[in-house]
């Protein structure tokens, strides 16, 4: 404090000296120098970047000697007032009351369907990423940990993405989130905690009777306690795991239909046909317990090592462990634990001693996906990707959980069939998308509808006489009453509000809503012909 | 040695000599007093003044009053010397009044002093 006070002092006082030494002339041309009042005077309304002048006529020196103690005594006292203001700006609950307005008019603001988003987790991260790729809800984002809005605020979505640093636990931050709009279609909370993710969803379910609730359950509990208090859609991520064991082990092309409308690629490749030989499955309480029931559904033969991390620490040097479970006569193992240091460590081991046995890993945390590929290992199920992505699809394609269901009735010869179908038509990653027959969507197509009846095959098939199909498969139909309609053939009819479920590539899919947009387009597809100006026939 | 204490101590002792400087003489004389011997005690006593800040010792609380008193006095006497010219006309008479205020400054400058070098002397490093 010491140094600034003697550099205004100092300041202050070398001008003063220098003015009253450096000679001016006067009026008569006689040489003058500024008395020492005179310099105080200038450096005084200098200092201060007044730099005033004296108005209507100059000042008298008992005027001057007013006007600096007045100089002195104001240019403190807005600096007092202002470094007051400047204070209170800088406080951190004027500031966060500052931004829960802002953020509160942000969410008024939005006209559009949303969706509240509770902790921007890594599954979260993901989850954004796929809901606003296909932008048809605005999202909003509550987490208590302000890094990690700062972090979702600097991806700079478009379009943007209101975000409060804030607990969502909380039922006034849930309302400052517009949880009682109209306009919030779902919640998703993706907490690890259970106990979080039961909270949020009993306030948000009092809050709001007709919200969509997607919770994910935690490691430690099932969602039993979550459906019970009125939770939509539970993500149960190890049941999920399960279910993709299940159907890999009864048909390679459903476990890959499956990875397929869950992200990923639709090739039966050689890692997803799991043997059948004898399974060591390696991990503890509710994963473990999952894994058990569906080797037994599938009579497979199987050990079970209870590892956690005392019995890992005692026996991760020791082959034995391994060979004593049997590891050279079974053909997988499974790691899953909750540690992914344990994981690594029990592949690498059994890889050791039997270097053909398939490994199968469980991947807690996102960062160490590349350890796991150097391992080479063939199967990776990522918690957080399979969170992200099973949230994804009951948001924005619905559909996608019915038509799983659907062709898991199929036997081994029509999945192949259907695999087959799809990869043939388009390519081996096509993408999958929902739409509706209604004019916000299908403008052409929905006024058609209601004079003339179109079938799939007529738009899908040759479209342009050119003997080029487009690449469109058609995966499900969801009538308006609910009836659901797997993988319709070409001759049925389309109905007005229908939902279509259907693989495309991005050409395709430009085509194709080309044509189901524009009134002569679609004439032109559906007669062969060109329509003649304003004689459609759908137009009165 | 103590680089704080020799800038603090210059400052200290300066503030003494420059207020004595511009004292010393006959005390209306205007001759005999520079008002830039005036000018140049006041801006150092100000840096004394700064450089007695923060102290929290008792001996510290005393040297910052004394520092007061003699910036007090000064300002008192440029003031007046000031507010004589611009009304009316400097007299001896009027020109005691200056020196005189000056000359109390430089009673609280030797408390100052004398305490500042008892203070120094006490300490045993």
């Amino acid at each position: 404090m010491r140094a600034p006070l003697i550099v205004l002092n100092l300041a202050h006082a070398i001008p003063v000296l220098l003015l009253t030494l450096a000679p001016g002339i006067d009026a008569q041309g006689n040489s003058t120098h500024l008395t020492i009042f005179d310099a105080m005077y200038i450096v005084g309304y200098t200092a201060t970047t007044i730099g005033f002048g004296e108005i209507p006529y100059a000042f008298s020196y008992p005027q001057r000697i007013i006007v600096l103690i007045t100089i002195y005594t104001t240019v403190p006292a807005w600096f007092y007032a202002l470094g007051s203001l400047i204070a209170l700006f800088q406080e951190k609950t004027f500031i966060n009351a500052v931004k829960m307005n802002t953020f509160r008019r942000k969410v008024r603001q939005i006209k559009q369907d949303f969706i509240i988003i509770c902790g921007y987790t890594d599954s979260a991260k993901l989850l954004i990423d796929k809901l606003n790729e296909d932008n048809l809800y605005r999202l909003i984002v509550i987490d208590k940990n302000s890094d990690k809005i700062e972090a979702l605020q600097s991806e700079l979505y478009m379009p943007s993405i209101p975000a409060i640093a804030a607990d969502a636990s909380m039922t006034d931050v849930l309302k400052a989130s517009g949880i009682q709009s109209p306009n919030c279609k779902f919640l998703v909370t993706l907490f690890d905690d259970d106990q979080l993710n039961l909270k949020i969803s009993v306030r948000a379910r009092i809050l709001n009777e007709d919200i969509k609730i997607i919770a994910r359950s935690g490691v430690k509990h099932g969602g039993e306690n979550l459906t019970n208090i009125g939770v939509d859609h539970v993500i149960d991520i190890f049941s999920i795991i399960a279910r993709r064991i299940d159907f890999a082990l009864k048909s390679p092309y459903l476990f890959n239909l499956l990875n397929w409308v869950q992200g990923g690629n639709l090739h039966v490749s050689k890692t997803d046909i799991l043997p059948t030989g004898k399974y060591i499955v390696c991990s503890r309480g509710r994963f473990g317990n999952t894994i058990q029931n569906t080797l037994d559904k599938n009579n497979i033969e199987y050990t079970y090592l209870d590892i956690n991390k005392e019995i890992h620490e005692k026996v991760s040097s020791d082959q034995d462990f391994f060979l004593q479970a049997g590891i050279l006569e079974s053909s997988c193992i499974i790691a899953g634990t909750n540690d992914d240091a344990i994981n690594l460590s029990i592949v690498a081991t059994a890889r050791a001693i039997n270097p053909n046995i398939f490994a199968i890993v469980r991947e807690n945390e996102l960062e160490e996906r590349s350890l796991f590929s150097h391992l080479r290992v063939d199967k990776i199920f990522v918690l957080d990707q399979i969170a992200a992505l099973d949230g994804y699809n009951y948001i924005d394609r619905p559909m996608t959980l019915k038509f799983i269901d659907g062709i898991s009735t199929f036997d081994k010869q029509k999945l192949a069939d259907t695999l087959l179908l799809i990869t043939k038509k388009i390519n081996k990653r096509p993408k999958l998308l929902e739409m509706t027959i209604d004019h916000k969507h299908m403008y052409a197509l929905a006024h058609c509808l209601a004079s003339c009846p179109v079938t799939i095959g007529q738009i899908l098939n040759n479209p342009y006489r050119d003997g080029i199909d487009l690449k469109v498969v058609i995966l499900g139909l969801q009538r308006e009453n609910g009836e659901f309609i797997l993988l319709p053939d070409d001759n049925t009819h389309f109905e007005h509000n229908d939902h279509i479920l259907f693989a495309t590539t991005i050409p395709s899919l430009k085509k194709f809503e080309t044509i189901i947009n524009h009134y002569y387009e679609l004439y032109y597809v559906l007669h062969g012909v060109e329509a003649r100006r304003f004689k459609l026939p759908w137009i009165n | 040695m103590n680089s704080e204490k020799v800038i603090s101590g210059f400052f200290i002792i300066l503030a003494l000599t420059l207020n004595f400087g511009f004292f010393i003489g006959d005390i209306d004389v205007i001759a005999f007093h520079s008002v830039y011997e005036l000018f140049a005690a006041i801006v150092v006593n100000l840096i004394a003044t700064i450089m007695k800040l923060g102290d929290k010792t008792q001996t510290g609380s005393v040297l910052l009053a004394t520092s007061f008193v003699a910036d007090l006095q000064l300002i008192a006497a440029a003031v007046v010397w000031g507010v004589i010219n611009m009304t009316s006309v400097m007299t001896p008479e009027l020109f005691t009044a200056v020196v005189s205020l000056s000359g109390g400054a430089l009673i609280a400058n030797i408390i100052s002093v004398t305490l500042f070098v008892g203070e120094t002397l006490l300490l045993k490093r």
